[in-house]
């Protein structure tokens, strides 16, 4: 016999249908858990995929430092630049540093060692120059004659 | 003439040497230029310039840049002979530093018409060929000496840059020595002769 061989067929049925939903209230938590646990997942990724990337910035902001020696005036003096950094900053920089302030910086043109004049408002990176460089900051003439 | 020292001799005498020390910290990177120091005793120093460009590179000019009075006076700047110091006079200086207004992409065509037009500006003057050439620039001695420049006085320019060795040296180098890319060489035909073979003469 039976352990419900005492109750009526409506009481079964009853039971029945308590149980079904009692199951479809634990599949709807067990739904709601595996939600939590796939968000927390992709949350987990989406961490791990920003300490990379700001890993591989670091490391490439530390790899693409400049070490200029600008001689201003005949005067050398060492900027530490950034590839991202646009010459105009550190020509603006040694100035600063070597406290040549009289002239405004525009007056001062960039130069390489051959004499070539370079572009204030490019980007120190686009000159490819290397680990280290030499510059030059030479005053414009006058009007002279 | 010679002008007497006015300046407590030890400031000049200093920063003479500063400047000299300056060029001296850089002297690989500028003989690379063609800039040679051959003296520097004060208050003078004596600086050739070759044309590195050129092969053969030659000696294009030499100057003589006088310290005295520095920095109450800026720098004078003389053409030399380099191998006997001896001052130069205009008509034996075959040396021109050259400055054109500010023109971005102008063709070498229109360059050469603007200098046959006198829009180029000569920077090396003279009163006359035989008189001493000079560097006719703000931060040079006879630049501020001169009738034409009274107010322009070098008291107003002491303390920018200008007058400092490195930036007379670089200007000549510059507006005179970098355009010098090749040699002219103009022939003119006296006579002119036939050739021929001397196997190729009949018996």
């Amino acid at each position: 016999m039976s352990e419900s061989g005492n109750k009526s067929v409506e009481q079964l049925e009853r039971e029945a249908e308590f149980l079904k939903k009692e199951i479809e209230n634990v599949d709807e938590v067990i739904h709601s858990e595996e939600k939590i646990k796939h968000d927390l997942e992709k949350r987990e990724h989406e961490v791990e995929e920003e300490a990379r990337r700001e890993r591989e910035k670091h490391d490439h902001d530390h790899d693409h430092h400049v070490r200029i020696t600008m001689v201003v005036n005949g005067q050398p003096v060492v900027i530490e630049a950034e590839e991202k950094e646009k010459l105009a900053e550190v020509r603006r920089r040694a100035l600063h540093e070597t406290q040549n302030l009289a002239q405004p910086p525009e007056n001062w043109e960039i130069k390489d060692e051959a004499g070539t004049v370079l572009d204030p408002e490019k980007h120190v990176g686009e000159y490819h120059f290397g680990k280290e460089v030499t510059l030059f900051l030479s005053l414009k003439a006058g009007a002279a004659g | 003439m010679t002008v007497p020292q006015v300046v407590d001799p030890a400031v000049s005498q200093a920063k003479f040497d500063r400047e000299v020390a300056a060029y001296r910290e850089l002297e690989a990177t500028y003989r690379k230029r063609g800039w040679l120091l051959l003296d520097a005793k004060f208050p003078e120093v004596l600086v050739a310039f070759a044309a590195t460009k050129l092969r053969p590179a030659p000696i294009v000019a030499a100057v003589v840049v006088d310290f005295t009075d520095y920095d109450l006076q800026p720098p004078s700047v003389r053409f030399v002979n380099p191998f006997t110091r001896d001052k130069l006079l205009a008509s034996n200086v075959q040396f021109q530093m050259y400055r054109r207004p500010p023109m971005p992409g102008v063709p070498p065509e229109a360059i050469a018409v603007l200098m046959q037009q006198g829009g180029i500006q000569l920077m090396v003057q003279a009163n006359r060929p035989d008189d001493h050439p000079f560097l006719c620039l703000p931060g040079v001695r006879e630049y501020h000496d001169n009738a034409a420049h009274t107010g322009d006085s070098w008291l107003l320019h002491r303390g920018s840059g200008e007058g400092s060795l490195a930036f007379i040296l670089e200007k000549i180098w510059t507006y005179g020595v970098t355009p010098l890319t090749g040699y002219q060489v103009q022939l003119q035909m006296q006579n002119i002769a036939l050739g021929m073979a001397l196997q190729g003469i009949p018996e």
